[in-house]
C-alpha cells in the first residue's frame, strides 16, 4: 500500500484477521522446524516447550542413512524431467489453444484439464499393467511420463491466459515485418511471457515435488520420490517424529527457494492468467 | 570343558545353527575365555566363510543367475534382514530386486500388483486376515509341496523348530468363516504378537496389589488406581484401542470378548452373534472398565494407547505384547523397568486373545519360484531370525529362536515377559475372527456399536443388537 496508513476500525480488523490468518497457516511450518531440532524426550514434553537445547541429531539420522537422500534425488529428476517435457510440449500447445481457432478448440482444451482433476486412482490399475509390459515400471522415463499428468494441464491452462494477455497488435506488426509463426512465437510471444513461464514452471515443479500415488504405483525401489521416504518414518510401533520434521525440512528447501524468486509472478500467474484462460 | 563339547559349538556355527554371538555365549558357559574361543574359530576348517558355508549338501546354488522381487514391510524384521541380503546373493547366485513400503502403502501397492497379476512380486510379506483375500483371488501359492521337497528344502531349515500352533495360523482349506489351521500352508511366520496385560509393577507394589487374574479384579483395581497420583502424574486405571475401527476390536476388547467365550460369527447360519448372552455381558463388562481409561480413549489407536502408557499415566493397558520393546526402550518411554508382564485374566470362558503374525508369502504369478523358495527358506532360516529378534523382531517364530541365549539376554530385564508371550504362543493366543476378506468391514460396524457403549449412549445389548444386524446385512452381501 502506497498511500498514508489510517487506522479505522476497518483497517484494525484487517490487520489483526490478516495477522492470526498469518499464524494460523505459518504455526505449523514454525513448529514442525522446532520439532525438527528437538531430542525425543523434549518433543514428547507437556507442557510443549517453546525454548530448549536445539541438537542436530535429527538431521544427522535423516542423512546419514536410509532410503531419504536417494528418494530425494529420484523426486529432483522425476520432478525436473517432468517440468522440462511439459515446458517443451506444453508452451507450444497453450500458444496453439491462445491464438488460433479451430475445431474442437475447447474440447481438446478441456480434456488437457481433465488430466488434472480425473481423481489419479480411477486410472492407476490400468496404467500399472501398462507400465510393467512396456518396461516403464520403476523406470525414470515412466515417471516423468506419467507426470505429465499432473504438471502439462496446469502449465497449459496458465500460459493460454498469458499468451491471451499478449495485444494482437504486436504480434500483428512482427507479422506485418514478415515474420512467421515461429519466429512470432519464439522471438516476440514467449519473451514476453517469460515471468509467466516460470511460475507456472516453479507450480508445476512444485506439485510433482509432492506427489504421492503414481512414483508409489510406478515407481519402485530405484524411483521411488521423497513422498514416501517421509511416510517411511511412520514407522512399525513408533513414529521418529524429530527425523520426519528434519526431513520435511529438508525436503520442502528446494519449494521454497523456487517459490521465493517467482513469488510476484506466481501470484499474477494464478489470478490474472487463471481467470483469462478460464 | 571338553573338546568334543566345543567342536560340536564350531559345527553347530558353521552349520549356521547358532551365531557368532551365540558361539561366544556359549564357550563361555563352557568356561572357554572369549579370545579362546576365537583361537578356536579361526584353527577350525572353513572359518572364514563360516557363515555361508552349509553343512550338508544342499545346492544353494541351484537357481544361479535368476532375479527375485520381494516386497516387504517397513518393519525391524526388514531392517535387520537387509545388511545380510547380499549374503544371500553371494550364497546362492541369485539377485535381489526388493522393495519396501510402510505399511498402509505397502498393502495398497501388493494388493494392486497380485491382483493385476503382473508377476511384479515373487516374495512378499503377509499375515493371514490378507491371505484370506489372497488364497480366494489364486494370487499365493501353497507351500506344503516345497517344504516336503528335499531338492528344494534343506534338512537344516528345519521346519519342525516353527511353533506348531503358528504354522496352524497360516494354514486355511479355503472355506469362509471357518476352517482355519486346515488345508494348504500360505505362508512361512517371522514375526508374532498375541495380547497381554501390562501393569505398573511400581503402582502396585506401592498399594500392595495382587496382579489381578479375573476381571472382577481388573475391574477393581483399575478404579481403586484411577485419579491417584504416581511420581506426581495422575493415572488412568486402564487404556486400550477404543477407536471405531476393527483393529480395537480384536486387540483389549477382542481378549475380553473371547474370553466370555463369545463369538464374532455363526458360520453354519451365517449370522453375526455379537449379540450372544456372552458377548453382551462381555461389552457391557467393557463399558464398564473404560469409564477409567484417559479422556479421548475413543479416538485412540494403538499409537496413542502405547503413548500413554508409556508416558507413566496409566496403571493398566490390554494390546500386543510385542510392545515390550518400545516400553524397554529408553529413548520412548517413561516406564523402562516399570512395567509387569501377565496373561489377561481368566474370563468366563478361559483366557483367549487373537493372533497376528506377519509371514512370508509366495506369488502365485512368481516367475521364478524356485528362487522366491530359496530366498524364503534363507529369510526364515534361525541365523537370520535368532539375529533379528535382538533387534526388536519380536515375537520369535521359532522355538530355538525363543530360547537362544541371545534372544532371551535381549529380554533379561523385561521380567516375566519371555514366559508370558511363550504362553500365550503355545495356548491361548489363536486365530478367533471369522476366515473373510470382508472382516474389516463386520469389524468397522461391530466398533462403532462398541464405541457407543463405551460414550454411554446405548446400553450393551440394544448396541450389539444394532451391530449384529448391520453385520447381518454385510454378510448377506458374500457369496458362501
Amino acid at each position: 500500500m502506497t498511500h498514508k496508513q489510517t487506522w479505522t476500525i476497518g483497517n484494525i480488523a484487517y490487520w489483526i484477521g490478516f495477522t492470526l490468518f498469518f499464524i494460523f497457516t505459518l504455526f505449523p511450518l514454525v513448529w514442525v522446524g522446532m520439532m525438527a531440532f528437538k531430542t525425543p524426550v523434549d518433543i514428547f514434553a507437556v507442557p510443549p516447550k517453546i525454548i530448549f537445547t536445539p541438537t542436530l541429531d535429527n538431521f544427522r539420522d535423516v542423512l546419514s542413512g536410509g532410503d531419504f537422500l536417494d528418494y530425494y534425488r529420484n523426486t529432483f529428476i522425476i520432478a525436473a524431467g517432468a517440468v522440462t517435457l511439459t515446458l517443451v510440449v506444453g508452451t507450444p500447445a497453450a500458444y496453439v489453444l491462445a491464438r488460433y481457432d479451430f475445431r474442437f478448440k475447447e474440447d481438446l482444451a478441456f480434456t488437457f484439464l481433465s488430466f488434472r482433476f480425473a481423481p489419479e486412482l480411477a486410472v492407476i490399475i490400468p496404467l500399472f499393467v501398462i507400465f510393467q509390459r512396456f518396461n516403464l515400471y520403476d523406470n525414470y522415463l515412466g515417471l516423468i511420463l506419467i507426470y505429465q499428468a499432473i504438471t502439462l494441464p496446469l502449465l497449459i491452462w496458465l500460459m493460454r491466459g498469458y499468451f491471451e494477455d499478449i495485444p494482437k497488435d504486436i504480434e500483428q506488426a512482427a507479422k506485418v515485418d514478415g515474420a512467421g509463426w515461429w519466429q512470432i512465437f519464439s522471438r516476440i510471444s514467449i519473451p514476453l511471457v517469460l515471468p509467466g513461464v516460470a511460475a507456472a514452471a516453479v507450480l508445476a515443479f512444485i506439485f510433482s515435488w509432492n506427489a504421492l500415488v503414481f512414483g508409489l504405483v510406478l515407481g519402485g525401489r530405484e524411483t521411488y520420490p521423497v513422498t514416501i521416504a517421509l511416510l517411511g518414518y511412520m514407522g512399525y510401533q513408533n513414529v521418529d517424529w524429530g527425523p520426519m520434521a528434519a526431513a520435511t525440512l529438508i525436503t520442502i528447501v528446494p519449494e521454497f527457494i523456487l517459490a521465493f524468486f517467482v513469488l510476484r509472478s506466481l501470484v499474477r500467474g494464478l489470478t490474472f492468467g487463471a481467470v483469462h484462460g478460464g | 570343558m571338553s573338546e568334543r563339547q566345543v567342536q560340536e559349538l564350531v559345527q553347530a556355527l558353521h552349520a549356521g545353527r547358532i551365531d557368532r554371538r551365540g558361539f561366544l555365549r556359549r564357550a563361555a558357559v563352557l568356561g572357554i575365555s572369549a579370545p579362546a574361543a576365537m583361537w578356536f574359530l579361526r584353527g577350525a576348517p572353513g572359518a572364514a566363510a563360516q557363515d555361508a558355508t552349509p553343512a550338508s549338501n544342499f545346492d544353494w546354488k541351484q537357481e544361479s543367475g535368476k532375479t527375485i522381487y520381494p516386497i516387504l514391510v517397513e518393519h525391524p524384521y526388514t531392517d535387520a534382514m537387509e545388511p545380510f541380503f547380499s549374503e544371500f546373493e553371494d550364497l546362492t547366485g541369485i539377485t535381489l530386486k526388493y522393495e519396501k513400503l510402510p505399511e498402509t502403502q505397502f498393502r495398497e501397492k501388493l494388493l494392486l500388483a497380485l491382483s493385476t497379476g503382473a508377476g511384479t512380486y515373487d516374495v512378499f510379506m503377509t499375515g493371514y486376515i490378507d491371505d484370506f483375500r489372497y488364497v480366494g483371488g489364486g494370487w499365493i501359492e501353497p507351500l506344503d509341496g516345497y517344504v516336503a521337497d528335499p531338492a528344494l528344502t534343506n534338512p537344516d531349515w528345519d521346519f519342525g523348530d516353527f511353533y506348531e500352533s503358528l504354522i496352524e495360523v497360516n494354514r486355511w482349506n479355503g472355506e469362509l468363516a471357518k476352517g482355519v489351521g486346515e488345508g494348504n500352508l500360505w505362508a512361512l511366520p517371522v514375526n508374532e504378537e498375541g495380547y497381554a496385560l501390562f501393569y505398573r509393577k511400581d503402582i502396585f507394589e506401592q498399594e500392595g496389589i495382587e496382579v489381578p487374574k479375573s476381571y472382577d479384579d481388573l475391574l477393581k483395581v483399575a478404579e481403586q488406581l484411577h485419579g491417584k497420583e504416581y511420581d506426581g502424574q495422575k493415572v488412568s486405571g486402564f487404556v486400550a484401542r477404543g477407536d471405531r475401527t476393527w483393529p480395537s476390536m480384536t486387540t483389549g476388547y477382542g481378549t475380553i470378548f473371547w474370553s466370555w467365550g463369545a463369538e464374532v460369527m455363526d458360520p453354519e447360519a451365517w449370522k453375526s452373534t455379537v449379540n450372544s448372552e456372552a458377548g453382551v455381558a462381555a461389552t457391557d463388562y467393557w463399558g464398564k472398565l473404560m469409564k477409567f481409561a484417559p479422556e479421548g480413549v475413543s479416538g485412540f489407536t494403538w499409537y496413542e494407547a502405547m503413548q500413554a502408557f508409556m508416558s507413566g499415566t496409566v496403571a493398566m493397558f490390554i494390546d500386543a505384547d510385542h510392545m515390550a520393546g518400545s516400553f524397554e526402550d529408553p529413548a520412548q518411554s517413561k516406564v523402562v523397568g516399570k512395567v509387569g508382564y501377565s496373561l489377561p485374566p481368566e474370563g468366563p470362558g478361559g483366557i483367549h486373545t487373537n493372533i497376528w503374525i506377519w509371514s512370508l508369502g509366495l506369488a502365485s504369478a512368481a516367475k521364478e519360484k524356485n528362487a522366491a523358495w530359496l530366498f524364503m527358506q534363507w529369510a526364515t532360516s534361525k541365523k537370520i531370525l535368532a539375529d533379528s529378534a535382538v533387534k526388536n523382531n519380536i515375537n520369535p517364530t521359532r522355538k530355538s529362536v525363543a530360547t537362544d541365549p541371545t534372544v532371551l539376554e535381549y529380554m533379561s530385564s523385561w521380567g516375566d515377559y519371555p514366559k508370558v508371550y511363550q504362553e500365550l504362543i503355545e495356548t491361548y493366543s489363536r486365530v478367533m475372527v471369522p476366515a473373510l476378506p470382508e472382516f474389516a468391514q463386520l469389524g468397522d460396524v461391530w466398533a462403532k456399536s462398541v464405541q457407543e457403549v463405551v460414550l454411554g449412549q446405548k446400553d450393551a445389548k440394544t448396541a450389539m443388537d444394532e451391530a449384529a444386524a448391520e453385520m447381518d446385512k454385510v454378510l448377506a452381501t458374500i457369496q458362501h
